[in-house]
């Protein structure tokens, strides 16, 4: 395989930042996903979760370790030796490390339990910060016994506790997969802007009457914002932004565990049967749920095209061009002026000299030309400065390795078919 | 070996591609695609 290897960025954890890069396909490249996918299913289906399914472009930051949880069930004898009930404890297991930030493709996606059949853009973005969930909990403590005439009722309690290692063991992350698909063999831009300078609150919500987004408006009081174009389209709402939306803005999101406890309820009393047994135990409700505005940790981390190395793995077949990642930069995709610092009117890349001259700076990392590429040179402030008389000076620790043949690829991209031809 | 072929090639065409016009855009293989001769990454 291939790629290029930024061992360390040097730049300082970000909150906001902007992407902007090229890339294309093949179908043996989603073929090969698939199969590989085949064996490597996520979570919901008893697969592990990095990269399930996922095509990368590019990673980003450094390792985040996720606090893992064994669930243990607990069976309550009766005096006849039968199961007279279950409940769950929840036991802490080995520390493994989260999904890296990355911007990539996913083949099948899960949604809901089912499979979305078709490749999908994914975008996705790892910060280091664990959210707090205060959440009401039924606990069973012992199982007291009705003889005759039979039967058996469990002593309970309901508490109120931290759950966070339950609910946010991996430190939150912000993922977008829309609904559209992406087609294979034609060149695609992805523009990405982020800020995740905002903390996420939830409240709880009692009962259960009001509609989703009327849920959603109610307990969700505070969100972050994501902006991103593909093919020079920008793209918002609930469609676009995928199952981590919130309705208050286009352009919304917030962590996907968030927006579990959004949508969950504090019951006004806990549920139990008409003889005033317990019908469910180890029952998590989520609550109060807040996550502090932290960075994504790209300090010191490596930078990956497709994958940095931890990941290699995961690379399959792709083409790519013209790669810049601003830090602490974040714009409107809506705003066609921003876009055409990218892409211009006729589909094309703009030379990296004109989207300075558009947004005031150099971008912190550009590959720019198969040649660069190639050799893993980065021509943004981090890989190459000046020195007094004006002169290019490379930045060494700035520079990706280039491991395995990386060739030249024809043609340049374009959105537009007969501009490729 | 192929990869070596490959960077010396680009290295006689590196002032073709340095043009804005042609030479952007790059293939990256995948791990049934290896090239012989593949550095490894250093720290």
């Amino acid at each position: 395989m291939s790629y290029l290897h930024l061992p360390s960025l040097s730049i300082d954890d970000i909150q906001t930042g902007t992407i902007s890069i090229w890339f294309r396909f093949s179908n043996d490249t989603v073929q090969n996903a698939r199969e590989h996918n085949a064996n490597y299913r996520p979570p919901d289906f008893g697969g592990p979760s990095i990269f399930a399914a996922t095509i990368p472009l590019v990673t980003f930051g450094r390792k985040v370790m996720a606090n893992n949880y064994d669930t243990v069930p607990h069976y309550w004898s009766l005096p006849t030796g039968e199961i007279g009930a279950t409940t769950i404890d929840w036991v802490p297991a080995p520390d493994s490390p989260a999904e890296p930030s990355h911007l990539g493709l996913v083949v099948d996606p899960v949604r809901g339990g089912l499979i979305d059949e078709g490749v999908f853009p994914r975008l996705y973005f790892q910060t280091a910060t664990r959210a707090q969930v205060q959440g009401l909990v039924t606990q069973a403590t012992s199982v007291t016994f009705e003889i005759p005439p039979g039967g058996h009722a469990l002593q309970r309690y309901d508490v109120v506790k931290d759950i966070s290692f339950v609910r946010t063991g991996t430190p939150e992350a912000f993922e977008i997969i829309p609904h559209f698909k992406v087609d294979v063999d034609k060149w695609h831009h992805l523009l990405v802007s982020f800020d995740f300078s905002g903390s996420v609150n939830v409240t709880p919500h009692i009962g259960t009457s009001a509609s989703e987004e009327q849920l959603l408006f109610a307990t969700v009081k505070s969100f972050c914002k994501v902006w991103y174009a593909f093919d020079d389209e920008n793209k918002a709402g609930k469609d676009n932004i995928g199952d981590s939306w919130v309705p208050h803005d286009p352009n919304g999101i917030v962590p996907v565990t968030a927006k579990q406890a959004a949508y969950d309820y504090f019951p006004s009393s806990p549920p139990v049967d008409s003889a005033g047994r317990p019908t469910v135990t180890g029952e998590l409700y989520d609550g109060n749920y807040s996550w502090t505005a932290s960075p994504v940790p790209m300090s010191g981390g490596p930078v990956g095209l497709p994958a940095s190395v931890d990941y290699v793995d995961t690379i399959y077949h792709c083409e790519q061009a013209e790669f810049q990642f601003f830090a602490g930069l974040a714009i409107d995709t809506e705003d066609q002026q921003k876009r055409r610092a990218f892409v211009d009117a006729k589909g094309k890349p703009i030379k990296p000299e004109d989207t300075e001259k558009a947004l005031g700076r150099r971008p912190d990392i550009l590959l720019h030309g198969s040649s660069n590429w190639k050799q893993g040179k980065n021509t943004g402030t981090t890989g190459l400065t000046k020195n007094d008389k004006g002169e290019e000076v490379v930045i060494q620790a700035g520079q990706f390795q280039h491991i395995g043949l990386i060739k030249t690829y024809t043609p340049d991209p374009a959105l537009s078919e007969t501009e490729t031809a | 070996m192929a990869e070596d072929e490959g960077l010396e090639l680009d290295v006689l065409t590196n002032i073709v591609n340095v043009q804005w016009e042609g030479g952007l855009a790059v293939e990256f293989g995948d791990k049934d695609q290896d090239a012989p001769g593949g550095e490894t990454p250093t720290a």
